[in-house]
């Protein structure tokens, strides 16, 4: 069923993402500024600024063209952040006046004013309070009043103000076609026609628009008339919101005391997803500190969870390692919530380890030896010796086996880390004599070699090394490498 | 002794990593008697070996590396002609048996082309590795005996190689004990990618390339160290001094393999001749047909030439190249008989024998050319005839004819290898090196403005100007690794013009490839390597102002008249008023904006005026100063005067200013006592490819020789700087004279036959300076009447069409931007079989889309079948199918349908126009703005001439050419157009600084300035310059081409 609203206001923010980064940066209303995305030489522009677009700057021009058009000009990269918390604002700020919103798009917002006489006033009055509103959240809105949401639209961008309800056609007969965003087909089809009001498409027979533009024709008749299309109000509601917060009326100094606080906080938001069937895939920590600063952490889960305990494991761990710099005087934890379903185990495959002990060990891991050394270890696709990377850790993909041939002749037990050796060599430059490995002193009785490997020479990680594989006096057969970078041998392994 | 037997130039495609050159230079530097080329599925870098080699005095042989069907690499060696003959003959097949790019060879196509072969077995990724690594001994041994039997017990060879690689060391044994039970000889190799240090580091580059990775990814796949370099005697014998039988096998083998490139084989198609009549005698007798039809039958010219043709086949007959001449007349025969307009240039243009054969047009008798340029019995060259051609089905049908008279496998294209610049270069090494995409467009964008031979330190600076971290590694690494590639072979692509032919099979001399353009092959050597190999060539180029002259003419005679190029009036006056008006919109080498500005000035009168005028204006002789002096002269500002009075006759044609390489020779001829021969050798000595050894010889010997004849001091001096600074930019007087024709016949035609020439110019576009928007409206400026595209009427092309007692150009429907050509062949069948009722009728039988009926519909080209345009926009975009196609909708057309649109105001008009064709045939889009801009006081262009010079004047108009010429020191030249006519406007270095954005990018320029007019010349020096508002569409303009 659709819900009927007989009086509507359009709140417009034009350039949202320009108007967006000044609401982030005040001072960039002085001077002309644009938003960009793209990587350069292809950088277009977003949004520019009113400043801007006086000097020519508009949308989807190139960087370089609107620098040329204005040399002064601000750039700030496009941001989704940004953006969208500009638009939570204007929404919030649009349900200070009316509960009935409708999300449109990021800078626009309608909003159902009828019923609010009593409260706020004439339609007049409730679009002079929407203005207000958005602007004390320093947005600089346009508003249109009207009966319909499509003539609102239309009156907001096109500075009618307020339409008196079923005088839509007459009022917005003036407006330029170009004040709404059309399909490219019909826009091209106006375009040929020569319509430039939206009065000329009006008056244009529907039936003939019906059969020449089809649905679209009628869609875009209907809105030069100021008529809605079908579709249902979908009412904006504020969205559930999962933090647990706990403010403190006494500063903690210690993690302990701090610990007890952000167990019974964690416990609170694990249950609240719990009876939501849902579990945190991550959670963000805050925690306000005595004098006004802040202290926040984000935590990446290994693997979604709904349990506190081992939540409360990686909170103390990472407090641990990277202590608040001051007395905390509240707390709170903010969870990134998934369903539950997405992370239930297959059917036929071996269970993961319980999560808590996955998480623990992991998060004592990093702290020991750092993120970037904890993980599953594979080989590197590289000629250096022993090049291994870190894999992020699948249980599930851990196998028992290896595929590594094992060579059945001779087997060499690495020496790791690879002894220092002294070296004497010959006047072929083959080692003759080893000191230190071993055996104290040894001769060379035979050697085969060199092997000879380097890489990375594009980098600061340039390394290059001989291999030698030599008999020696004692009895032993062993690889010998030389840095052939600092010129130092080392005892690389023994052969058995 | 060890040779190294396996190398690999950049030839072998992003996998070598030096040119052949250095291979040669590092091995002579090294003392190696000898080496062997040998890259991947082609000969490609072997004539560039072989000159070098031979240069330096080592012996170049020569082999190539063949892909096996399974993908092995067969290394084989050519032993005598006979084997370079299989080896071209493999690779052919394989080339042309497989996809552009790949080749693939069985062992069955060795076993008939093997004799004259010697193999090796190759080595990571020859035909035994595979089963030798993985210790498959009986298929290694299978595998050798395969070969052995195929090649033979004597031209097979195990090859082993070292890297200082533990795995290839342990294969390296099997194949040790594999060849010694098999009595099969080893050979050592080092298969090198690369002569000079740092070569890893581009191998490792050409990898990541090919792979398509960057360096951090590209794992094993990169070398395992960096021993792929070309290695000597010595290193060698350290490497394999375990097995010194496999390092002197490669010695040995040396010494069997005799085949050099000088034995190429080559021979020249014998040209069918009469009964009894040798080569010479037959071409004696053509061009003795041809003085007699050129010169008649007696006279003073007649004389000269019969002693110039007698002087020129004599050379040509002890150059035994009277076949050559004799192939060339039959091409030419081939296009006169087939409707093919055809002309020589370059410098056969110089030849007697040329003109009366009928190859060349210009009458080196009247203009007095020089012989020698041409053709010098001591160069050893084959003669260089170019034959330009009307561009494409025409120029086809030519090359067709050669591939048909000598055979799919007797004659081929010849190559041209595209290799590393600038800009691709950068973005390739910056994509290998990993760097960021926005890196890498900085850098691309910043090596454009690079000298290549910018030593490293100066890359090094530019790159830290553009704000990269030149302590980076990645950075120091990029300027080091773009200096390197540069000129390095990427792939093969095809000449646009030179045709090789040989007697019997081209693929026996030089391996063919696929080319892209279905229906051709291309050699594997480029137009130079095949010169210096004595393969001759003949250059087919296209040339859309022969295809423009071709039409024109063939209009013409539809139109009741005729038109004979070789028979035009030489000095037509109507045709020099207008070349010095500058009136040169579509005629031939002086329409750019530079030569409109010197026409004026040169004021050509005569012929040899025009000649001189397309070769001055050139960056040669206007970086030289040619130009000024000239011009001074011609203008009477100047005294004409000589360095000697011996070079009056021989400057007198240009007023004392050398212009010409022909006068250069002469000089020299003259001045020094140089013969023909001698003073060609001159030019090349001061030519591009100079060298300051050979030019310190030459011009010792020029001032002997000066000095024998009494010119020393001054004159010496002013005689050898002339000589020195032109010799790089002077331009051959042939070249330009023919050229100068093609000048002269389309300024005719736009002179005499307006309707024909625009029409047959607007067929062919794009070509040349300007838009067709431009060329319409000069037609129309000229008083032909051009029609709109008219579904009833219009052709594809262009075509006359007779209105109100004289010929009208009617637009074709190729100006119709979204119309298929299939569609419009459609509509014009449909068209043919009975008229078209309505706009939906049209639409039914020509199957249109609703886009392009709509197209024709707001250009008006729908209105003969009644309706306005936006009645007809209105009647077109009704999309129910029952209604627009049904036959019931033909029967109830309405000629006058009614529609709810407003109808389109001529703004509307024209941006219709200029939206469905490029051109607009209503008001010139200033017309509509001539009020406002007339309140604002700006001069029409017609009007510009009747102003004062070094006063104050505004202009405007829409830019139809933008130009920066490097020769101009950052002066910008624009054209704007009215409805009058164009104002040139210079822009100063400072103003287009100040105002770069309105002068690159805004259609409609309004520009205050001083107006300057110097010998009629008229053009206006902005001072300011302000942007008119836009039209919604866009205006076509030739910018900084």
């Amino acid at each position: 069923m659709v819900d009927r609203v007989t009086s509507v206001a359009c709140v417009w923010v034009e350039a949202f993402a320009a108007a967006a980064a000044e609401r982030a940066e005040p001072r960039l209303r002085e001077q002309p500024m644009a938003v960009v995305v793209g990587v350069a030489p292809t950088t277009r522009i977003v949004d520019a600024n009113a400043a801007a677009r006086e000097h020519g700057v508009r949308s989807g021009i190139a960087e370089a063209e609107a620098v040329a058009r204005c040399p002064h000009l601000v750039r700030r990269p496009a941001s989704t952040a940004c953006v969208d918390a500009a638009h939570r604002a204007l929404l919030d700020a649009c349900y200070g006046v009316s509960p009935r919103l409708e999300d449109v798009v990021p800078g626009l917002v309608h909003v159902d004013v009828a019923g609010l006489g009593r409260l706020v006033g004439d339609a007049t009055a409730a679009a002079d309070r929407l203005h207000r509103a958005a602007r004390s959240i320093g947005l600089p809105a346009r508003v249109g009043v009207a009966g319909t949401r499509a003539a609102a639209r239309i009156a907001a961008r096109a500075g009618l103000g307020v339409v008196a309800s079923g005088g839509e056609a007459e009022a917005l007969a003036s407006v330029s076609v170009n004040a709404v965003e059309w399909p490219d087909q019909i826009s091209e089809a106006l375009s040929r026609w020569g319509v430039a009001t939206l009065g000329e498409l009006a008056a244009l027979p529907r039936a003939g628009l019906a059969a020449r533009l089809g649905p679209a024709g009628l869609t875009a008749h209907d809105l030069a008339c100021g008529v809605d299309d079908p579709t249902p109000w979908r009412s904006w509601t504020l969205p559930p919101f999962w933090e647990e917060a706990q403010e403190l009326d006494w500063e903690i100094h210690e993690l302990g005391p701090l610990m007890g606080v952000l167990g019974r906080v964690v416990e609170r938001l694990m249950a609240r997803l719990c009876a939501a069937y849902l579990v945190a895939d991550a959670l963000e920590l805050r925690v306000a500190l005595a004098g006004g600063g802040h202290h926040a952490r984000t935590l990446a889960l290994a693997c979604p969870m709904d349990a506190a305990r081992p939540v409360l494991t990686l909170l103390e761990h990472e407090l641990g390692a990277r202590p608040p710099q001051g007395a905390v005087t509240a707390v709170a934890v903010q969870a990134s919530a998934i369903p539950r379903g997405a992370v239930s185990a297959r059917l036929g495959h071996t269970a993961p380890p319980a999560e808590r002990d996955l998480a623990t060990v992991l998060a004592h891991l990093v702290t020991l030896v750092g993120p970037d050394a904890v993980g599953a270890v594979a080989l590197a696709d590289s000629h250096r010796p022993d090049a291994f990377v870190a894999a992020r850790l699948d249980p599930e993909a851990v196998s028992a086996t290896s595929d590594v041939p094992l060579d059945p002749v001779l087997a060499l037990r690495r020496l790791r880390p690879p002894r220092r050796v002294r070296v004497v060599v010959d006047g072929d430059q083959r080692p003759s004599m080893v000191s230190g490995a071993l055996a104290p002193d040894a001769r060379v009785l035979g050697c085969a070699g060199p092997w000879r490997v380097s890489g990375e020479w594009w980098d600061a990680g340039v390394w290059g090394r001989d291999e030698w594989d030599v008999a020696l006096s004692d009895g032993a057969v062993c690889r010998l490498a030389r840095d052939l970078r600092s010129g130092e041998w080392y005892l690389d392994g023994v052969y058995d | 002794m060890f040779v190294e037997l396996h190398a690999q130039s950049a030839f072998t495609f992003l996998e070598g990593a030096d040119q052949p050159e250095a291979f040669v230079a590092e091995a002579a530097r090294r003392g190696m008697p000898a080496l062997a080329l040998m890259d991947r599925d082609g000969v490609y870098g072997a004539p560039r070996f072989h000159r070098a080699a031979v240069d330096a005095g080592i012996r170049p042989l020569l082999g190539s590396e063949l892909t096996l069907a399974g993908g092995a690499r067969l290394p084989v060696l050519v032993e005598d002609r006979e084997g370079w003959q299989h080896l071209c003959a493999l690779i052919t097949r394989a080339k042309l048996g497989a996809p552009k790019g790949k080749a693939t060879i069985t062992l069955e196509d060795l076993e008939r082309h093997a004799t004259g072969l010697v193999c090796l077995t190759g080595g990571a990724r020859g035909p035994l590795a595979a089963a030798v690594h993985a210790g498959d001994r009986d298929g290694a041994r299978r595998a050798l005996e395969r070969l052995v039997a195929i090649f033979g017990r004597d031209n097979v060879y195990v090859e082993v190689q070292r890297h200082f690689d533990r795995q290839q060391e342990r294969d390296l044994e099997r194949l040790v004990a594999l060849a010694r039970a098999a009595r099969v000889p080893l050979l050592a190799a080092n298969q090198p990618l690369y002569a000079r240090p740092g070569g890893r580091a581009v191998a490792d580059v050409f990898t990541c390339i090919r792979e398509k990775t960057d360096l951090d990814h590209a794992g094993r796949r990169l070398l395992v160290n960096a021993e792929r370099g070309l290695r000597d005697a010595r290193a060698m014998a350290a490497a394999f001094r375990d097995l010194p039988d496999a390092l002197a096998a490669g010695g040995e083998l040396a010494l069997r393999l005799g085949f050099t490139l000088k034995d190429l084989g080559y021979r020249f198609p014998d040209f069918p001749l009469p009964p009894a009549a040798s080569a010479q005698a037959h071409l004696r007798d053509l061009v003795a047909r041809g003085v007699r039809e050129r010169y008649g039958a007696q006279g003073e010219l007649v004389e000269r030439a019969r002693r110039q043709v007698a002087h020129e086949l004599e050379i040509i007959g002890r150059l035994d190249l009277a076949g050559y001449f004799l192939i060339v007349w039959d091409i030419v025969q081939f296009c006169r008989g087939n409707d093919v307009l055809v002309q020589g240039r370059g410098s056969a243009a110089n030849s007697a024998v040329c003109y009366a054969l009928g190859i060349t047009a210009v009458d080196p008798i009247k203009m007095d050319l020089l012989f020698e340029r041409f053709l010098s019995e001591s160069r050893g060259e084959w003669p260089d005839i170019d034959l330009d051609l009307p561009s494409g089905e025409r120029r086809e049908r030519v090359i067709q004819y050669v591939y048909q008279r000598y055979g799919r496998l007797g004659a081929g294209m010849t190559a041209n290898v595209i290799t590393y610049r600038g800009r691709s270069a950068a973005r390739e090494i910056g994509k290998a090196l990993g760097l960021p995409a926005d890196m890498q467009d900085r850098l691309a964008r910043l090596v454009e403005n690079w000298g290549y031979q910018d030593p490293q330190a100066v890359l090094t600076r530019h790159l830290a100007e553009a704000g990269c971290d030149t302590r980076h590694p990645r950075i120091r690494k990029f300027a080091a690794l773009w200096t390197r590639v540069q000129d390095l072979p990427r792939h093969l692509g095809q000449h646009s013009g030179g045709m090789v032919i040989a007697a019997g099979r081209l693929d026996h001399v030089v391996p063919l490839e696929r080319a892209t353009m279905p229906g051709r092959v291309v050699v594997q050597w480029d137009k130079d390597d095949c010169a210096a190999l004595g393969i001759v060539k003949v250059d087919l180029l296209g040339l859309r102002m022969m295809s423009v002259l071709q039409e024109s003419i063939a209009l013409v005679s539809e139109t009741g008249g005729t038109v004979d190029l070789a028979q035009l009036p030489a000095d037509d006056p109507t045709v020099y008023r207008m070349l010095q008006r500058a009136d040169t919109i579509g005629v031939f080498q002086v329409e750019s904006r530079a030569q409109m500005a010197t026409l004026p000035r040169i004021h050509p009168e005569r012929f040899y005026d025009l000649v001189v005028q397309i070769a001055i204006i050139r960056p040669g002789p206007i970086v030289g100063d040619m130009v000024h002096p000239y011009v001074r002269r011609r203008r009477g500002r100047e005294r004409v005067t000589y360095a000697h009075p011996s070079l009056e006759p021989i400057l007198e044609r240009t007023l004392g200013v050398p212009l010409f390489q022909e006068q250069l020779l002469r000089i020299a001829m003259v001045a020094a006592g140089f013969t023909g021969t001698e003073a060609e050798e001159l030019r090349r000595a001061f030519g591009f490819k100079r060298s300051e050894r050979r030019m310190a010889e030459v011009e010792v010997k020029l001032r002997e020789g000066m000095a024998r004849r009494g010119i020393v001091g001054k004159s010496a001096d002013e005689i050898v700087h002339q000589i020195t600074s032109f010799a790089l930019y002077g331009f051959p007087e042939s070249h330009s004279s023919s050229f100068a024709l093609l000048a002269y016949a389309s300024a005719y035609l736009k002179a005499h036959h307006g309707p024909a020439f625009y029409t047959a110019l607007l067929n062919n576009q794009p070509m040349g300076f300007y838009h067709s928007a431009t060329v319409v409206n000069d037609a129309r400026r000229r008083g032909v009447r051009v029609l709109p595209v008219d579904v009833t009427r219009s052709d594809w092309l262009c075509t006359l069409e007779r209105r109100d007692e004289a010929w009208a150009v009617r637009l074709g429907l190729r100006f119709v931007k979204g119309l298929r050509e299939r569609a419009a062949q459609a509509l014009m069948a449909a068209r043919a079989t009975r008229p078209f009722a309505s706009p939906a009728d049209l639409a039914a039988r020509a199957e249109l889309t609703h886009e392009e009926i709509a197209t024709l519909a707001s250009i008006a080209a729908l209105a003969p079948l009644g309706g306005t345009r936006r009645a007809n926009l209105w009647r077109v975009a009704e999309r129910n199918a029952g209604r627009l196609f049904a036959p019931q909708a033909v029967e109830n057309a309405d000629p006058a349908p009614t529609h709810p649109l407003r109808e389109m105001n001529a703004l509307e008009r024209l941006v219709a126009d200029y939206g469905g064709t490029g051109v607009t045939l209503g008001p010139h889009p200033m017309a509509l703005r001539r009020a406002a801009l007339a309140a604002r006081g700006v001069t029409r262009a017609i009007d510009l001439a009747r102003g004062e010079d070094d006063t104050r004047v505004r202009v405007a108009g829409s830019v139809i050419v933008r130009q920066r010429p490097g020769t101009a020191k950052g002066f910008v030249f624009l054209s704007l157009e009215d409805e009058t006519g164009i104002a040139n406007v210079i822009v100063t270095p400072d103003l287009f600084a100040r105002c770069r954005l309105p002068l690159v990018s805004e259609p409609f320029l309004l520009v205050d300035g001083i107006l300057q007019m110097q010998d009629g010349v008229v053009s206006v020096r902005a001072t300011r310059v302000e942007s008119l508002p836009r039209l919604a569409h866009v205006v076509p303009s030739h910018d900084f081409g």
